[in-house]
């Protein structure tokens, strides 16, 4: 099994309760893979497994044919990993520049060539002409692209959204599904999304993952996973928003 | 060295200890329950034991009489100072808070210095040098009196906290701030009304103290960080806990002036701090947050 | 370019200062730089790092007692007894950073650990006889006049000329750490440490390098009081007072910012002294007075400008 990324029989309990029970899916490269599942299902606990949040109880997580379960969020950006929150997290007192110079910081060692691709970044995100401003003043569909355009400036293979279209307008959710499909199409960029939003998940997903109570009960294209019975048993009575 | 000398070192410890239990009582409740860091509790302390020399120097009134008044005055003083000063700061960063008080001490400690000068002051009355015999024990009578006093207020306050309607309010605030307010609890009159009974409790173990030792501006920073000591000892959020904490560090102290050197007491009482604050942060008898 | 030039103007005239003041004036002029340099190395730890250390005298006094007890004992100059005083200042900055970090011991209660680490040192100091014990150290002064550079003996402004060119240098170094990778991290780990994580910084290795700039610049600081005022003694120099008199000026000049601490120590400096002049030209010495002082200017500051007067004032010329 080669991919970008391989989750092997990953499993987690909290408290005594499994909220993942061997998961197993892989991200070939230059994909947009989708998880989704109701909430509850486990989605956020294998993000923050992948992300280096915290560690499985069992099985394996292989990034670029290396081992990365275990490691530290810091260790698995560095590997080329990088990852926006449910609940951004901007460096308010900073400006929006100064914001994706942090990341830019990771490849680049001197402060002239992080501030040239930080510049680069925010321009292919449309947030070129607020770069100056501090990042506490930006509207929250703004606040969203920065805190992809800062995870961007480390220089990712993979990029981790974790339900990055929540509180957006469909229009607003529309603009960010192009920035995502222009990014993979362009850079080749990777992604692996979690998300509720199925307008989104179907715009954009070439893949899909179903989690329900912690396992992963259906795998496929948009189209079959629309069909699948599985998935339409666990669905029926969730509101999705079209 | 006897088994008496080291038993009646231990008792005086013990004793000391539940009126240090009570100063971080009143710390205790006011940082669990308001959430500030109270940085100037051991100069609040000091102030009671200087208003106790006053009006016993002017009135000649027994320092246990003096509890009333004094208790009275900064239950007004406490309430205040959290409406005015600490309830504006709530929404403020934490280290804001924090050098509030640090503030509000520095003016505190020399303003004592300014008015009462660096000389030790005291109290002197008669029970003072008699003591009880239990056996070959020998119990001091003021420090019997003195834990009594610090023992009926810790007990009054954790009636109030269990059973007055108020009491619960407070709690409930401490447990869910957000909670509180929606089902209409007025949280800043509780948090002052919190503040006021913890300088309550500062007020009553400065008037017991100062039959024990002799005072000085100098307590002030002393004493506060010895009631941090405790409360983070004893467990944050739990009044046993501050009691606890007070009596350890009570009778760590005596025995560490009884074996080492008087003036190495309190290195006892950091150690102590540093080894509860990396190996059990939530106390003795705190819980895990 | 305006920034510049003032800057440029401001060095002039405080290396031109000895000639024209006298030596009461450069000995405050001495004091306060030593509080801008000190309050500059204790705004490393807090305004990058975003560590609140409320027992820094514990750096001053130990940096003090290595190079004073270095000079006592065996005659050993300053100069190599200031490698002493940054190497051990480190150490104790590192064990302090390490149990904290590795422990998640922050905010308050890291505050409360470096204030135990302080008073713990202090006790501990009053027993060590081999350090002079409660008595103090006192460190052989000799003539005044002619300079020994060595020894670092010498007349009042040669030891004025020795703290501007440290805070100089303090303050060039800040402004390049600022500016650099550094910085950038240091500022974005003080503003939300898991966000600083996901974006490959180790906030552990560079929370500790803040704490070991900032003990090693606080050992220089400890090294020029001994060597300046020649006596230690443990109440005094490990002192919580000390602690508080070193973060005062960052406050209310504004923490994290490069002019803060300078401008902080100006103020209260200037301020009190004045104060404390005033009072004794009417026959008046009030002891306390001037901490009054500064707990009130503190409490303003807190209350009104928060984010201290460099901030507010330089918005307001738009500098």
């Amino acid at each position: 099994m080669s991919g970008l990324l391989c989750v092997r029989g990953v499993s987690k309990s909290f408290r005594g309760l499994k909220a993942v029970s061997d998961a197993s899916f892989t991200i070939p490269e230059g994909s947009i893979n989708a998880l989704i599942g109701p909430n509850g299902a486990g989605k956020t606990t294998i993000f923050n497994m992948v992300a280096g949040v915290f560690p499985p109880d069992a099985g394996k997580i292989e990034f670029l044919g290396k081992e990365i379960q275990g490691l530290r969020p810091d260790q698995v950006c560095a590997a080329g990993i990088g990852r926006t929150f449910q609940i951004v997290k901007p460096f308010a007192g900073l400006s929006v520049l100064d914001n994706v110079m942090v990341g830019g910081f990771l490849r680049e060692t001197s402060t002239r060539a992080a501030r040239r691709l930080s510049l680069d970044i925010l321009e292919k995100l449309g947030l070129g002409p607020r770069r100056d401003l501090p990042a506490s003043s930006l509207t929250l569909p703004d606040r969203k692209r920065l805190e992809v355009a800062r995870a961007l400036a480390t220089r990712p293979r993979l990029l981790l959204l974790d339900e990055v279209m929540a509180g957006l307008l469909p229009t607003e959710c529309d603009l960010m599904v192009e920035v995502f499909r222009g990014l993979n199409r362009t850079d080749g960029l990777t992604i692996l999304l979690i998300e509720h939003v199925m307008r989104a998940v179907m715009a954009l997903a070439q893949h899909i993952g179903v989690l329900h109570h912690g396992e992963v009960i259906a795998r496929g294209t948009p189209e079959e996973i629309v069909r699948d019975p599985a998935v339409l048993e666990c669905y029926l009575g969730e509101e999705t928003e079209v | 060295m006897s088994f008496d000398l080291v038993a009646n070192v231990v008792i005086a410890g013990v004793l000391t200890g539940l009126v240090y239990g009570l100063m971080a009582l009143g710390l205790s409740v006011i940082f669990g329950v308001v959430r500030v860091v109270n940085f100037a509790h051991g100069e609040m302390m000091t102030i009671a034991m200087y208003a106790t020399t006053v009006l016993f120097a002017a009135l000649k009134l027994d320092p246990f009489v003096c509890i009333l008044p004094v208790a009275a005055a900064f239950f007004v003083f406490g309430y205040a100072m959290q409406a005015g000063l600490v309830n504006p700061f709530i929404t403020r960063p934490e280290h804001s808070q924090f050098m509030l008080l640090v503030a509000v001490a520095i003016i505190m400690v020399n303003s004592l210095l300014m008015i009462f000068g660096p000389d030790a002051r005291n109290v002197q009355v008669d029970y003072q040098l008699e003591s009880f015999e239990v056996g070959r024990i020998l119990i001091d009578k003021a420090r019997l009196y003195s834990a009594g006093a610090a023992v009926v207020a810790a007990l009054g306050l954790f009636a109030f906290f269990k059973y007055s309607l108020t009491g619960k309010a407070i709690r409930a605030c401490a447990d869910n701030y957000m909670g509180a307010r929606v089902v209409g609890l007025h949280v800043k009159k509780l948090y002052a009304l919190t503040f006021g009974l913890g300088s309550i409790c500062v007020a009553v173990a400065g008037c017991a103290m100062v039959l024990l030792v002799d005072v000085t501006p100098a307590l002030g920073p002393y004493y506060t960080l010895l009631a941090f000591v405790i409360v983070i000892v004893g467990g944050l959020g739990s009044m046993g806990g501050a009691l606890l904490g007070g009596v350890l560090i009570g009778v760590s102290e005596a025995l560490a002036g009884l074996f080492i050197a008087p003036s190495a007491k309190s290195m006892f009482s950091f150690g102590l701090l540093i080894l509860v604050l990396l190996f059990r942060p939530q106390g003795l008898l705190g819980k895990k947050s | 370019m305006n920034k510049l030039v003032s800057l440029s103007v401001l060095f002039l005239l405080l290396i031109l200062l000895p000639w024209f003041v006298g030596s009461y004036a450069l000995s405050v002029a001495t004091l306060i730089l030593y509080f801008a340099y000190t309050g500059q190395a204790w705004n490393v730890m807090m305004g990058f790092a975003g560590q609140l250390s409320l027992g820094h005298a514990v750096y001053v006094g130990i940096g003090g007692y290595a190079a004073g007890a270095l000079f006592y004992h065996y005659g050993v100059g300053p100069w190599a007894g200031l490698w002493l005083a940054m190497l051990l200042c480190v150490a104790l900055g590192l064990v302090i950073g390490f149990l904290a970090f590795r422990f998640g011991i922050s905010g308050v209660y890291f505050a409360l650990l470096t204030i135990a680490f302080a008073e713990f040192t202090r006790i501990g100091f009053d027993h060590l006889d081999w350090l002079g014990g409660p008595g103090g150290m006192f460190l052989k002064v000799a003539q005044r006049d002619s300079i020994d550079l060595l020894n670092f003996r010498g007349p009042p402004a040669m030891y004025y000329y020795a703290i501007l060119a440290l805070t100089a240098g303090a303050f060039a170094l800040c402004f390049l750490l600022l500016k650099s990778r550094a910085g950038y991290y240091w500022q974005a780990i003080r503003e939300n440490e898991e966000a600083a994580q996901a974006l490959g910084i180790n906030t552990f290795r560079w929370k500790m390098l803040a704490v070991a700039i900032s003990s090693a610049m606080t050992a220089v600081s400890g090294v020029f009081f001994a060597f300046y005022y020649n006596n230690l003694f443990p109440e005094q120099i490990f002192h919580i007072s000390r602690s508080i008199e070193i973060i005062l000026g960052p406050i209310i000049g504004g923490i994290g910012t490069l002019f803060g601490p300078i401008l902080g120590a100006v103020v209260l400096t200037l301020l009190s002294d004045g104060i404390t002049e005033g009072l004794a030209a009417m026959g008046w010495e009030i002891p306390g007075i001037k901490q009054v002082f500064y707990g009130v200017v503190l409490l303003a500051v807190i209350m009104f400008l928060p984010n201290g007067i460099w901030p507010f004032i330089s918005k307001k010329l738009r500098l």
